[in-house]
């Protein structure tokens, strides 16, 4: 139990203990905790059994998941937009945002081993869909057209790039306890896994002011490395997803001429799920 | 062995989720004279680029280095950009600015000026060329007022090719055995073919050595005499020779085409109007390219009343070596530059049309009319992702 204290000097140390990241930090702290009591139960079985499209039932585990409000993914870099003054020109990042407003996901777990009755790694494959909002933009809400990326005229546009996205992706994860297997019965798990998500945003183009998807191409799709940890109460789920590799763009902001930064190819989202079946 | 498989899961985990990857875009300034009046460009097919403006002058050579000139020589500042020529020395990034009195030298660090070697010569009647290796050599008229070894006076000119030291800045002459009288005087235009230095006054000569006078060849013409006695601006592919009646300068064009095989003695010609199969055009205001064996020229483009505030630009006039009819291409205004009346100079490479206009230079694309702001271009590509 000396573990957790450890941790949170670590994390102190590099200062990486943001509001954003507070949620998995608890999920870890729990899944440390809960990781104690786990030997016991295991000891009992120790048995390895490999994914079967024979036991296709006992293999595979479905969820449904949702989210509202707390699903909001942000591309790598995708254009530099340039404030220009005085002959001096300012580079700033320019990244694709999606909030997802309200999401939905389907999600297949595919077990690809399991050790005993409490612990399994598994291949998850997430499928959302969003109603979100989608804006290729700078830090400052420059909401910025593809005609002026380049263009060292300031300009803006008053509306969203468009809405609604889409993601798939590969998890890896090692699941305890509930969920972990078939036969598992216990009241709580846990869960945590990386992979990577494929994103597409928007789904539609906003009409409104003539965008044309071609006009952002490279812009539209990207996929990010992520990290995920999920709490199993009996059949619900509550997942968070983070991005791993995020990137922190320093720069000076051509308008107030102030030393900014922004973290680009970030992914955070809660989501509660449910199982179907068993 | 679960405790120890989790916690190393649990600290793979979060050092993942703690790689944060550092990046900084920094500011970085660029030259305001590209946004200025332009007074000269030239500009090249592997993308070298030499500019004058009112707020300075600015090269950049095909290898990607740039530079801003902040310091002049005195004389550079009255250059008349109208008349002067520009040479492009490829082989030691050089671009040489030439005129009557001095020519200068921009090699990526600084703008040298040489004097030119006026002594003696026909101020009226001289030009400039490049050799291969990149030596700067002038050509003109000299005369022998009085022959020491007949003991008479001397009515013929001749020929000489000075060549610049650029060490002892200074000139080495040496005097051909190409004479002309006073009333045959001409601009010695001049360029090289094939190793060999080809005059291209009529009659026309071939020097294989220009450091050894007895190695010219004459070759008499006839036929264009009435028209010019000197192709200016020659462009030679094979045994033809091609290029214009006279050098176009300040308010004047050049109205014909000038065209012959050097081996034989006819000069042929054709208007400008003609070859452009436009009658309303004028002549050529500025030879834009010649390589290959293609000759491109601008031709300005004139409004109703005589004006040069027409609805376009002006055209580019394509011939071919051989052929009496060339291409014509509109350039069509938009955005800033609406009118001919705005360019102040031009020149093109690589499908790419450099306007110089009052506001600034501007690069018209041949391929889709688009005209942009050259500061654009100078946007940091390495800034991107």
């Amino acid at each position: 139990m000396k573990l957790l204290p450890t941790l949170i000097t670590y994390l102190t140390q590099m200062r990486i203990f943001k509001s954003t990241q507070i949620g998995a930090w608890l999920l870890l702290a729990a899944f440390v905790f809960a990781f104690s009591n786990v030997e016991a139960q295991s000891e009992s079985d120790k048995k390895v059994h490999f994914f079967s499209f024979s036991h296709l039932k006992s293999s595979l585990r479905h969820e449904l998941g949702f989210s509202m409000g707390a699903h909001v993914v942000k591309s790598p870099q995708v254009a530099t937009y340039r404030v220009i003054s005085n002959n001096w020109v300012y580079p700033e990042p320019v990244f694709n945002r999606a909030i997802g407003i309200f999401s939905m996901s389907y999600e297949p777990k595919f077990r690809l081993i399991e050790v005993g009755s409490a612990l399994s790694l598994s291949l998850d494959l997430p499928l959302t869909a969003s109603l979100s909002t989608v804006d290729v933009r700078t830090k400052d809400a420059f909401q910025v057209d593809a005609a002026t990326l380049t263009d060292p005229v300031i300009s803006q546009r008053s509306a969203a790039l468009g809405w609604g996205h889409v993601e798939g992706g590969g998890i890896l994860s090692i699941n305890l306890l509930q969920g972990s297997t078939y036969e598992n019965t216990a009241g709580i798990g846990l869960s945590a896994g990386l992979g990577a998500i494929f994103v597409y945003a928007p789904l539609v183009m906003n009409p409104g002011y003539g965008f044309l998807r071609s006009d952002y191409a490279g812009m539209t799709n990207w996929v990010t490395p992520v990290g995920r940890f999920g709490l199993h109460f009996r059949g619900v789920v509550l997942h968070y997803t983070i991005g791993v590799l995020p990137t922190k763009i320093s720069y000076q902001s051509g308008n107030s001429l102030l030393s900014r930064s922004t973290y680009v190819n970030t992914y955070n989202k809660f989501t509660l799920a449910f199982r179907l079946g068993r | 062995m679960n405790r120890i498989i989790a916690v190393t899961c649990i600290i793979g985990l979060i050092s993942i989720t703690s790689c944060v990857r550092k990046k900084e875009l920094s500011p970085y300034s660029l030259p305001s004279l590209v946004k200025a009046e332009t007074e000269f460009i030239e500009s090249n097919d592997d993308g070298s680029l030499f500019l004058v403006s009112r707020d300075g002058a600015y090269s950049k050579f095909s290898d990607g280095s740039e530079k801003v000139y902040e310091t002049f020589p005195v004389s550079f500042f009255y250059v008349d950009w109208k008349s002067a020529q520009v040479l492009y020395d490829s082989t030691n990034n050089r671009f040489w600015v030439t005129t009557s009195q001095w020519v200068y030298e921009a090699n990526g660090s600084e703008i040298v000026a040489y004097a030119a070697d006026n002594v003696g010569r026909v101020s009226s009647h001289f030009s400039y060329v490049l050799s291969p290796e990149g030596d700067l050599m002038q050509l003109f008229y000299y005369r022998d007022y009085w022959d020491p070894n007949s003991g008479t006076a001397d009515s013929e000119y001749y020929i000489e090719i000075s060549t610049l030291d650029r060490g002892s800045n200074s000139w080495s002459g040496v005097e051909t055995d190409l004479t002309v009288s006073s009333s045959y005087l001409t601009t010695p235009h001049a360029v090289y073919s094939n190793g060999k230095l080809f005059i291209a006054t009529i009659p026309t000569y071939t020097v294989s050595n220009v450091h050894d006078a007895s190695t010219h060849q004459l070759y008499p013409k006839s036929g264009a005499s009435a028209i010019s006695r000197s192709i200016a601006s020659p462009l030679v592919s094979g045994d033809e020779v091609f290029g214009l009646n006279q050098l176009p300068s300040d308010g004047q064009t050049a109205g014909f085409f000038v065209f012959s095989n050097i081996l034989e003695n006819q000069v042929d010609h054709v208007s400008v109007a003609s070859a452009a199969g436009n009658n309303s055009l004028g002549g050529v205001s500025k030879v834009l390219d010649k390589s290959g064996e293609e000759y491109v020229g601008y031709l300005q483009s004139f409004g109703e009343d005589g004006s040069l505030n027409s609805s376009t630009l002006g055209y580019i006039l394509t011939m071919k070596i051989g052929q009496t009819s060339g291409t014509l291409k509109a350039l069509q205004g938009s955005g800033d530059i609406t009118n001919s009346g705005q360019i102040t100079t031009l020149d093109v490479a690589d499908n790419v049309v450099y306007l110089g206009t009052f506001k600034g230079l501007y690069i018209y694309n041949l391929e889709t009319d688009e005209i942009t702001s050259y500061f654009n271009n100078l946007l940091n590509p390495n800034e991107d992702f």
